[in-house]
């Protein structure tokens, strides 16, 4: 799987605050001018919305998506679980 | 007559080649445009990309990769840094520090990989990532830590000095004592941009097993030195990063791995 995350206003809020999180160190050492700092942000933030790891991470970390109308939901782990319950509980 | 197949693949290359295009190239271009806004580059940006699938095929190594999805992830990055070059050299102000930024970054991305869980944890996911994008950002600076500095007179020539020296002392604490050896390979995989592989047949003493073994202990002790100079929480490289080429290696136990200095 390469897929890019999802295009949501939300993930990339998060990808920017990891990108600025993963730079600060740099800055504040100052081992960069401005310039370089810029094209690593850059590189940085296309990683984190390609890379297969920070993709799966991401979309686990991001908000939830909501379904998009009553009956679209995906039930069928649930209802597993809950006939092994019924079966444990002996009905 | 047969066929005559492109770039000198065999055909087993083609056929896997032709398994990625063209959304490996459209994709990395699509990404590239929508990062830096240049679509007026797009059909250069492509053609690169093109190139840069076709090597990536070409040196993908089913060794370093058995996870699925490891050979795109692979040749989806080779697509990425060959259309990226393009880019750079519309640039006037393109610079070797940049390109080391990178290479670094770049080699990191081909060659990382996880486990994705089923069920997530979030305490989990949430180390995860940090680990993920802390190790991510040091790749780039150990690409650059190993830039050789240049001595010529020209603007770029002391633009690059002064980045050298700017990180001279981080540099030398990260870097400082390590062996020959250790430098070596750091230096041929981040600088010369060869991958673990490549780099082994270079120096030609290990195979190509020891000599990732020596790779990540080396990148594992400079990730724990930039850790005790302050740059995180949590060390770039952390032993304990799920589903790393570090990990699928049983000879780099944890119990091996170099302690902080």
């Amino acid at each position: 799987m390469n897929r890019p995350v999802r295009a949501d206003p939300a993930v990339d809020a998060m990808i920017d605050a990891e990108v600025a999180v993963a730079l600060r160190p740099y800055e504040a050492e100052g081992y960069y001018t401005a310039e370089e700092l810029d094209e690593l942000r850059h590189m940085m933030r296309i990683v984190l919305r390609t890379h297969p790891t920070a993709v799966h991470l991401l979309e686990q970390l991001g908000p939830r998506i909501a379904p998009g109308e009553s009956g679209k939901e995906d039930v069928r782990a649930f209802n597993g679980m809950l006939t092994r319950v019924k079966r444990a509980e002996g009905e | 007559m047969a066929r005559p197949v492109p770039f000198g693949f065999t055909p087993q290359e083609w056929e896997r080649y032709e398994k990625f295009v063209p959304d490996v190239p459209e994709e990395a271009v699509a990404q590239i445009i929508h990062e830096y806004g240049c679509a007026d580059l797009e059909n250069d940006l492509l053609q690169e990309a093109y190139l840069g699938t076709a090597k990536g095929v070409r040196t993908f190594d089913a060794t370093k990769g058995t996870k699925e999805g490891a050979e795109r992830q692979w040749v989806f990055f080779s697509a990425l840094h060959a259309a990226q070059a393009v880019r750079r050299k519309e640039r006037r102000d393109s610079s070797r520090v940049v390109g080391r930024l990178w290479n670094g970054l770049i080699e990191f991305s081909k060659s990382e990989h996880h486990t994705p869980r089923v069920m997530g944890d979030r305490d989990e996911d949430r180390s995860a990532l940090t680990s993920f994008r802390n190790r991510a950002a040091a790749a780039a600076f150990v690409g650059v830590a190993v830039l050789e500095v240049p001595t010529g007179d020209g603007e770029r020539e002391i633009v690059e000095r002064m980045t050298a020296a700017r990180c001279e002392i981080g540099l030398a604490q990260a870097l400082g004592d390590l062996s020959e050896r250790r430098k070596e390979m750091l230096r041929l995989c981040f600088a010369e941009g060869q991958s673990v592989k490549d780099a082994a047949a270079t120096r030609g003493e290990k195979g190509y097993r020891a000599e990732l073994v020596e790779f990540h202990r080396a990148v594992n002790l400079v990730a724990a030195r930039l850790e005790g100079m302050g740059f995180d929480g949590l060390p770039p490289f952390p032993p304990e990063a799920d589903g790393t080429l570090l990990r699928e290696t049983s000879s780099t136990s944890s119990g091996s791995l170099p302690t902080k200095p």
